[in-house]
């Protein structure tokens, strides 16, 4: 199954601790790219079928595909 | 109604003004005291004749500050244990509110010019007392008009006949100003602008007349970089971070110089018009966006992480994904910006360009979406709403919350092009969050929620659905 990008937030709960979310994040499958601390964010990739282990690891409040934003090429007259 | 005030302060002693006005002054009165025999000045029309000041927080007190510039005698609150009372008040020229720092004052009307005139007197503002019940604010621009002095009590007609009077030397003085014909029916128009000197977005949100710069603010703009190089930004304060792998901060697009240039850009730029709303302001430029114009959600969120540490009160992001009908918002950013406002960091973010209107309204994009991220729609010149912008259909979050202006904003771009004239909600979204800088500026204590609700309070409510400029057009303090 391929890889999808991920955003994890933890809970206010263990808003000081994102390490400790971040190792259990990785136990079950999550490759940790960045960790935001004081929002307390992870982001990075999961196999899509490991997704439902990844929202049981202790601390984690949601976990959302990430998305792409753009804005338009230099030469629109609308950006 | 209106002879009484004047009688009763004739009459009282320890409270008559200084006698040497023997000079004509602008409020039309005879030469020499206080009103004079052929009757009193005729307050306008909703006014009782007295005045309020308002009196500066720090200044001298009260009622010593009064005297001093005006010779007006005033009683204080603070004399008076169980609450003002009009008996109280007799031979009094007036009763200053301590706690309150506001006086209402029984003064003649060159004494209220000696008031306004005053430099650093503590006193802040001058306006006529009115009269609870009648609402003519648009008659009254900061202080009634020059009076009359009529020979004797105008009647009603009369009275309606002066307030006519002042409106049509108004409508006089607009069309003379704006080149219209004389005559021409002075309807509420869509204002035009000269833009010479300023773009027409800066003017129509009050940021000429702004006395703020966003000085010791730190604004962050998440985007396709910066061009730190420009000629308009000399001497700026400009910190740099690229969150995309394998670029530098350096804009290679153009979104994000122009985005920086309408928020933060020079009040002196090299070249007219002015189009920068915080100039006063350090620049924290965060690429999040690729040369290319594109970007994750992680490279967003590092970002407004980097805004947050480095103690940003403004994080302005022009950039979003579409949303379908009936989509909910992010509970990843939705959780971030949440935090983001109790570190004192609000998030403003474009509401999207993808509409078509007057066929298709699309709704809000993410991340404005998110409740707690400020939503911006976007207005052209003629306060309409511009056909790209998104709109507030989304039951879940999504709704606008503020407009800008962001048709035709002209702004900085890249050397060697320098300036460029675009639109978009992205173009809106600037002029919000350097107004936001303005405020925070203004007021140590407006940061996170409580600039948030500044910022809505005092836009301009526009004739046009909350949908899709939410509370209206923002306002510069």
């Amino acid at each position: 199954m391929t890889d999808v990008k991920v955003l994890v937030s933890v809970g206010d709960s263990h808003l000081g601790r994102l390490d400790e979310v971040s190792r259990g994040a990785e136990a079950a499958g999550m490759t940790v790219h960045r960790r935001e601390a004081g929002i307390g964010v992870l982001s990075g990739s999961i196999s899509a079928d490991r997704i439902d282990r990844l929202r049981a690891v202790a601390g984690v409040e949601n976990v959302e595909t990430q998305r792409e934003v753009r804005v338009p090429p230099p030469d629109s007259q609308v950006q | 109604m209106a002879t009484s005030p004047r009688d009763r302060k004739r009459g009282s002693t320890g409270s008559a003004p200084d006698g040497n006005r023997g000079s004509r002054n602008a409020w039309g009165g005879g030469a020499g005291g206080g009103g004079g025999g052929d009757g009193s000045p005729m307050p306008m029309p909703g006014t009782t004749g007295r005045f309020l000041v308002l009196l500066r927080e720090d200044g001298a007190p009260g009622v010593k500050a009064l005297s001093n510039l005006a010779g007006v005698k005033v009683a204080s609150s603070a004399d008076f244990t169980e609450g003002v009372t009009a008996e109280g008040l007799a031979g009094a020229g007036g009763i200053v509110f301590e706690d309150l720092k506001v006086a209402v004052v029984d003064a003649l009307p060159d004494q209220v010019s000696s008031l306004m005139a005053a430099d650093d007197s503590g006193i802040l503002a001058v306006e006529p007392e009115r009269i609870v019940h009648a609402i003519s604010d648009t008659m009254l621009p900061g202080l009634a008009p020059p009076r009359l002095l009529p020979a004797k009590a105008p009647s009603r007609g009369a009275q309606l006949e002066y307030v006519r009077g002042y409106r049509d030397a108004l409508i006089n003085l607009y069309d003379g100003l704006t080149g219209a014909a004389a005559g021409e029916a002075a309807a509420e128009a869509a204002p035009t602008f000269d833009e010479d000197e300023v773009t027409w977005g800066l003017q129509a949100i009050g940021v000429p007349a702004s006395r703020y710069s966003g000085r010791g603010v730190r604004v962050a703009v998440l985007d396709t970089g910066f061009d730190a190089g420009h000629p308009d930004f000399v001497g700026r304060s400009v910190t740099m971070r690229s969150f995309i792998e394998g670029e530098e901060p350096q804009d290679g697009h153009g979104h994000g110089t122009h985005c920086i240039g309408t928020a933060l850009g020079s009040d002196r730029p090299t070249t007219l018009p002015r189009y920068g709303v915080a100039y006063g302001t350090e620049i924290f430029a965060g690429k999040v966006l690729s040369n290319a114009g594109s970007g994750s959600d992680a490279g967003i969120l590092a970002g407004i992480q980097w805004a947050i540490s480095n103690r940003c009160a403004v994080v302005s992001m022009s950039l979003g994904a579409p949303v379908m009908p009936g989509q909910t918002f992010s509970r990843v950013f939705e959780t971030a910006a949440k935090r983001a406002l109790r570190a004192g960091t609000v998030i403003i973010a474009a509401a999207g360009n993808e509409s078509d209107r007057p066929g298709s309204i699309a709704p809000v994009g993410h991340p404005a979406n998110c409740p707690s991220i400020m939503a911006v729609g976007a207005i052209d010149s003629a306060f309409e709403v511009a056909p790209f912008s998104c709109g507030g259909l989304n039951p879940q979050g999504g709704q606008v919350d503020i407009a800008g202006p962001g048709v035709a904003v002209r702004s900085s771009w890249p050397r060697p092009r320098l300036y460029r004239t675009i639109s978009g909600t992205s173009m809106a979204t600037p002029h919000v969050a350097g107004v936001a800088a303005l405020f925070a500026e203004s007021d140590p204590e407006a940061r996170g929620r409580a600039l948030m609700s500044i910022l809505i309070q005092s836009a301009r409510r526009l004739e046009l659905p909350g949908r899709d400029v939410g509370a209206g057009l923002v306002q510069a303090p």
